[in-house]
């Protein structure tokens, strides 16, 4: 039963996955290249403009008085375009039950079958979190084989690395869980799509201004963004397990609430 | 006869708009049942309701046995069904539709849904996305069909078959009613329920307007009338029975609507000096117009 869910979302899904996958690798690995090549140019921007140090600080999760290789490296795991794809995918899986089932009238089809809706989910969710995995496993593979091309004392070590790709695994969770909470209410996917971005960019908003506007500061604990902290992970090489846990959870739960609205609501046709 | 379909004042709303309202139906096995009413008036929300997509307003349904809304996903391995604007996977051709809903439903459905698509000349390897109207619908009963339902629900089904597909999906109907299968068959056109189905009832702005057999249907639908008198002047002193709508008086010939079956008026042509006597068969398009004319109360 369910590995006719699971073919269904495989044959939807395999080009989405393999194209972002590739994307994310090459991305990580180009700016594994490129962004050490900006140190000096970085470092004299931070000196001279502090408004400047306060949004680097803001991107990174933490103080950042100068830059230096290894903290450029660190830039990979949080630049916009990564952020991008890696959000951009989880809202795009996860947006595709019920909205974009309903939006394009295949739900009828899918309900026509002899499966409870929380299986549907369920492989739904399955589907998305192992896509998840082949895309974030290309980005880490991106970034070692481009970081191996670095001199020996530039290279991050492994554990942090695998660390940082488990809080960026656990952001993919929380975005999801968002997306896929949003989507069991909607009809249309571009609804759940805008409505999904709008509250992440909000999100991320707060606590990029959290840095700079104490009042931000202190609603900050409420963005998943809070949660994210590449820096203190790749140079600590200790994983923050207690933001790690509230992204899973936090995601867990949004995830779970979606499928109880999508189990009790009713589908209309549009 | 045990019930496949049953409803206890079935309601659903949209907002203030009411889809159904206080639906009563029994549906036995083996029966062909066509649901019909024009567009509108709560065919597909009465369907959606039946197959667990809507959450009804109040009242209950179930089919099979099973609650409609609590049971939906056990009913329909027993139900195959056919939307009214069916859209399929576009990526999908015949083959691997078969494959995937023959692994959902735990059922080998090659063979059953093969010889269907070869009764309805549906080419499997051609992919959603290149077929045509008609060639989707095929596919969409071959997938309704292939794993020989208990109960098929059929929203529309004729829309964008030829006249000779409509015919054969009529035959294959017929057969697998004969071997106790259910056939609920919703359309807003008459004529092809009454050519398939043995039971129909009428929806008119979410309410049952009529629950009855083809033939009772056909009992009580009017048949156009001609008379020929022998002469003028009989025509003229004559007075039509209660059961005789006379329209038009012409010398020795009148035309009307006579109301029930000629068996009605048999009495009176024998004592009147009738030559001639022409019944039309039963106008059920007319029947069928009248439920749905505003402010008619014609409840069955």
């Amino acid at each position: 039963m369910l590995s006719g869910l699971l073919e269904k979302t495989v044959r939807e899904m395999w080009r989405v996955v393999a194209f972002t996958s590739v994307a994310l690798g090459l991305a990580m690995g180009l700016f594994v290249q490129i962004l050490p090549q900006f140190e000096q140019g970085l470092n004299e921007i931070l000196l001279q403009v502090p408004f400047f140090r306060t949004l680097i600080s803001g991107l990174m999760g933490m103080d950042v008085s100068s830059v230096g290789p290894q903290m450029l490296l660190v830039v990979v795991w949080t630049h916009p375009i990564v952020l991008a794809i890696v959000w951009g995918f989880a809202i795009a899986f996860c947006t595709r039950l019920p909205a974009a089932e309903i939006e394009r009238g295949t739900i009828d089809v899918l309900l026509g079958w002899p499966v409870s809706r929380r299986t549907i989910y369920l492989s739904e969710g399955l589907a998305c979190l192992a896509g998840g995995i082949v895309l974030l496993s290309c980005g880490f593979i991106g970034f070692r084989i481009s970081a191996s091309t670095l001199s020996a004392e530039l290279q991050p070590a492994l554990r942090n690395t695998l660390l940082t790709l488990v809080n960026l695994f656990a952001v993919f969770v929380a975005v999801g869980g968002i997306a896929q909470c949003i989507s069991s209410v909607c009809d249309r996917r571009s609804t759940a799509m805008g409505s999904t971005v709008t509250f992440l960019l909000a999100s991320y908003l707060v606590q990029f201004l959290s840095t700079l506007w104490e009042p931000a500061s202190r609603v900050a604990f409420a963005s998943f963004a809070h949660y994210y902290q590449p820096a203190q992970v790749m140079l600590s090489g200790t994983l923050p397990v207690q933001n790690v846990l509230v992204l899973l959870i936090g995601g867990g739960a949004l995830w779970a609430i979606g499928g109880l609205v999508w189990s009790r609501r009713s589908v209309l046709t549009i | 006869m045990e019930s496949v379909i049953r409803t206890d004042r079935l309601s659903r709303n949209y907002g203030r708009r009411v889809g159904v309202d206080g639906v009563d139906l029994e549906v036995a096995a083996g029966t062909l049942f066509g649901f019909l009413g024009p567009n509108g008036a709560g065919k597909t929300t009465t369907i959606r309701l039946l197959l667990g997509f809507l959450r009804p307003s109040a009242g209950r349904a179930s089919v099979l046995g099973l609650d409609c809304w609590r049971d939906s996903h056990r009913i329909k391995r027993d139900v195959g069904y056919l939307p009214s604007d069916l859209r399929l996977y576009s990526w999908m051709t015949g083959k691997s539709a078969l494959r995937i809903v023959g692994r959902v439903r735990g059922q080998d459905l090659q063979a059953e849904g093969h010889a269907i698509a070869e009764r309805f000349e549906l080419e499997m390897d051609v992919r959603v996305r290149a077929m045509s109207r008609g060639m989707r619908q095929k596919l969409g009963l071959v997938l309704a069909l292939a794993h020989r339902p208990k109960l098929l629900v059929l929203d529309e089904p004729t829309t964008g078959l030829d006249p000779l597909m409509q015919d054969e999906l009529a035959r294959a109907l017929t057969e697998m009613a004969a071997r106790g299968h259910t056939v609920f068959f919703s359309s807003h056109t008459l004529s092809e329920v009454e050519a398939v189905c043995d039971r129909v009832a009428f929806v008119r702005r979410g309410r049952l307007a009529a629950d009855e057999t083809i033939e009772g249907l056909r009992q009580r639908a009017r048949r156009r009338v001609t008379i020929t008198f022998r002469d003028a002047q009989a025509a003229a002193a004559a007075e039509p029975p209660a059961a005789l709508v006379v329209e038009e008086r012409r010398d020795r010939h009148w035309t009307g609507e006579l109301l029930g079956d000629a068996g009605s008026i048999r009495e009176w042509l024998a004592q009147e000096p009738v030559d001639d006597f022409v019944v039309g068969p039963p106008e059920l398009d007319a029947l069928f117009r009248s439920f749905y004319r505003d402010g008619e109360s014609t409840r069955c």
